[in-house]
């Protein structure tokens, strides 16, 4: 009977392997996607659409809703693409890294903080991970909304302020002399970073950059201008206004991942032995020498990769500004199906876009890995 | 707490509990730099946020009456706005006079659940009849048509019926999905294994949002017209691809980390490749692989959400269709809690449900 099941196996997995069973599977799946492909393009055809990207130059005739970028009904349909990126970055930037102080106080505060501030770290983390994002953006947007007019808005100090409209602050406004020089240092300091300038002195040109971008900014702190909000009629004048729908997504995104990136904080610092802890106070080493010369670096290793997971999975969830009308990437490319029609192409576009950003990070994340990881 | 306040306690403690974790980063943790008193005034904050949250919720809230005018000159929640809409908010826009129906099928969906999800009926064949079975039954109900109950389309479901519905559909479509794509990604056929996993990978790094979209508007046109649906199924098509393809890199850990010994052995009892895979490696890849599947479920119950956002009513589309009428406009809190314990409650259940699993030794 051995003998007989073997001998069948073995010419089994003969026929598994042979190039014509290679062949029939990918003729098979290439007869799907041929007969899928026909029905797209005779029922597009049937409603008169021109599969193709000649739609790109042409102007849109509909304007963005809430965005950075300023677009008009006559830009043509790239820009608006363009606008709707540079809004996703804008949104996935800063979620990334308000998410990430939320989620390390968090961590921190629910691996080694004091019993009441453990009970209230892990409330909002087990609020936060059993509610839906879209629920939050919702109901966020919907308190938002509520608040009053800028007339009457929520003030702090005078400068801050809480409105209907969004958050408004005011802004340091840099001289071109001085946002020239930024640009340049920091330049500088990623060049040599990797190595790509200076490939001897990476760590005085590093330590140089860093104190000459503090300096400039110091002064320009000390001695710049401000643009100050004002309050001029139903609107504000000067400084920068958030706006409400970008302030929700933001509160939203993080609080949500906040509660994530905490307990991936708190994984990575609780898998360290204690044998490691022991072993340093019995070297005679304070708590705060420990912490960062013998747990953060063993704890690193093992939170970086799921911490990797986490930003890619903020960046995707940025589409969901959809449902508060912020104009990031999605929203465009729905927009603009509803209105050309152009199905194929735009889907085509909004995938490939997410597939290349998600290239990008993981080549990123690939290199902290590298760099946090013991050799 | 106030004992480490005290200098000779502090270093007597550190000693004895050698182990626990030393007093750093005074911000967060108790020690010398924040001192009792601080310590007090967190707890205090902490205690006065909970009084006032119970005095919005119980002491000044209203519980009777029946349309917003109570509403008026209340401090706390005005609950009478769950009482006037929690029909909107648990079946939709199913029709007033049938939601009787909406509710049998959220029972059944549950009682189904639960049914599946007691470890005694783990077999192939058990919870295939428990799923055909069901899912006839709740479509007869839901969907109605024979037996006199007048037809209700799935554009008229909605609530928590619809998130239940969408929530079973997408786990009984995408499960058996996710083992057909994870042994194609192991197959010894190039072609088959390369595809599986480019299709994986792709399902991944695209956003979910994008997935559903992309499959309520691709669908419509690519499918022959005897394949034709309604959006409800072509969103679930896409949702079931996106949990599969998560799902499958979950299935694809607990795979690998099988021993060889374990493949060896069941071929040496003379065992088919297919009864290897279905009655030695998969059960254990499960098992292994049980934490993990557990957290994908939770994030499906959770994602079930997201469909609001392609014009489907499901629970968080119906919340906030119930406050958005003129009359409760101001009562979204009360709503939102509402709803929010809902979500919670499945979601925390779900979750308790895994470590009850993973406690026990012996499932399967």
């Amino acid at each position: 009977m051995y003998n007989a099941t073997s001998a069948r196996d073995n010419a089994g997995s003969a026929w598994r392997k042979s190039t014509a069973t290679n062949l029939l599977t990918v003729a098979a799946v290439a007869a799907c996607l041929t007969y899928f492909s026909y029905n797209i393009y005779s029922e597009l055809g049937a409603k008169g659409i021109n599969i193709g990207f000649g739609f790109l130059t042409q102007p849109t005739r509909w304007d963005v809703s809430v965005s950075f970028v300023s677009q008009n009904s006559g830009d043509p349909y790239w820009y608006t693409f363009v606008v709707g990126f540079i809004n996703t970055l804008a949104l996935a930037a800063v979620v990334v890294v308000s998410s990430t102080i939320l989620g390390v106080v968090i961590g921190l505060v629910r691996s080694i903080g004091s019993r009441p501030l453990k009970i209230y770290a892990s409330i909002f983390t087990s609020v936060f991970r059993n509610l839906p994002l879209p629920l939050l953006i919702f109901f966020i947007y919907a308190a938002f909304i509520r608040l009053p007019a800028p007339r009457s808005a929520h003030e702090l100090g005078g400068v801050f302020f809480l409105s209907n409209r969004g958050l408004t602050m005011p802004t340091l406004v840099l001289p071109y002399e001085s946002a020239v020089l930024l640009v340049l240092l920091a330049a500088t300091l990623v060049l040599a970073s990797f190595r790509l300038l200076f490939p001897r002195q990476r760590n005085t040109v590093r330590l140089f950059c860093c104190g000459a971008i503090a300096l400039v900014l110091i002064a320009n702190f000390l001695l710049g201008n401000y643009s100050v909000p004002v309050l001029e009629g139903l609107r504000f004048r000067g400084g920068t206004t958030f706006p409400a729908e970008f302030a929700t997504l933001v509160v939203a995104i993080t609080c949500f991942g906040g509660a994530y990136i905490g307990e991936v904080i708190r994984g990575g610092i609780e898998a360290v032995p204690p044998g490691q802890i022991e072993a340093a106070r019995s070297l005679g080493l304070r708590s705060q020498p420990i912490f960062w010369l013998v747990v953060m670096p063993q704890a690193l290793p093992s939170i970086v990769p799921p911490l990797g997971n986490q930003y890619l999975f903020l960046v995707r969830a940025t589409t969901l500004g959809v449902a508060v009308g912020y104009a990031e990437f999605f929203m465009i490319t729905s927009t603009t199906i509803n209105q050309t029609g152009q199905s194929i192409e735009v889907l085509f576009l909004l995938m490939a876009t997410f597939l290349v950003l998600n290239l990008t990070m993981t080549g990123a994340i690939n290199y902290l890995n590298r760099a946090v990881s013991f050799r | 707490m106030h004992s480490r306040i005290i200098g000779y306690t502090v270093v007597r403690r550190d000693i004895r509990q050698g182990a626990t974790w030393p007093v750093f980063l005074g911000l967060i943790s108790p020690g010398r730099l924040l001192t009792g008193a601080v310590m007090l005034a967190v707890t205090a904050g902490g205690l006065y946020l909970a009084y006032w949250l119970v005095r919005w919720a119980l002491l000044d809230s209203v519980w009777g009456g029946s349309d917003a005018s109570v509403c008026q000159s209340v401090s706390g929640a005005c609950w009478t706005v769950i009482a006037v809409r929690y029909r909107i908010i648990l079946f939709g826009l199913y029709p007033y006079d049938e939601q009787w129906r909406a509710a049998l099928a959220i029972a059944l969906l549950l009682g189904a659940l639960i049914l599946v999800l007691s470890p005694r009926n783990w077999t192939p064949m058990r919870i295939a009849a428990i799923w055909c079975l069901g899912f006839g039954l709740l479509m007869m109900i839901l969907r109605g048509g024979l037996f006199s109950l007048p037809l209700v389309t799935s554009d008229q479901w909605g609530g928590l019926t619809l998130t239940l519905f969408i929530f079973a559909a997408v786990l009984s479509i995408g499960m058996p999905l996710s083992v057909a794509i994870t042994l194609a990604r192991r197959s010894r056929l190039p072609a088959l294994a390369r595809l599986a996993g480019g299709l994986v990978d792709a399902t991944r790094s695209v956003p979910f949002l994008a997935v559903i979209y992309a499959a309520a508007v691709v669908l419509p046109i690519a499918l022959p017209s005897w394949l034709e649906g309604d959006r409800l199924s072509y969103v679930i098509a896409g949702f079931s691809l996106h949990y599969a393809a998560y799902q499958s890199e979950v299935l694809r850990g607990g795979l690998q980390s099988i021993p060889r010994g374990q493949f060896e052995a069941a071929e040496a009892l003379g065992l088919t490749p297919w009864k290897r895979m279905y009655l030695v490696v998969l059960p254990q890849a499960f098992r292994i692989s049980l934490p993990a599947t557990i957290n994908e479920i939770v994030t499906v119950f959770k994602e079930t959400s997201v469909i609001a956002i392609v014009g489907l009513f499901d629970l968080t589309a119906s919340a906030h269709a119930a406050f958005e009428e003129g009359s409760w406009n101001d009562q979204f809190m009360e709503i939102f809690v509402f709803v929010s314990a809902i979500y919670f409650i499945f979601s925390a259940s779900i979750s308790r449900y895994g470590a009850f699993l993973e406690k026990r030794h012996r499932f399967y």
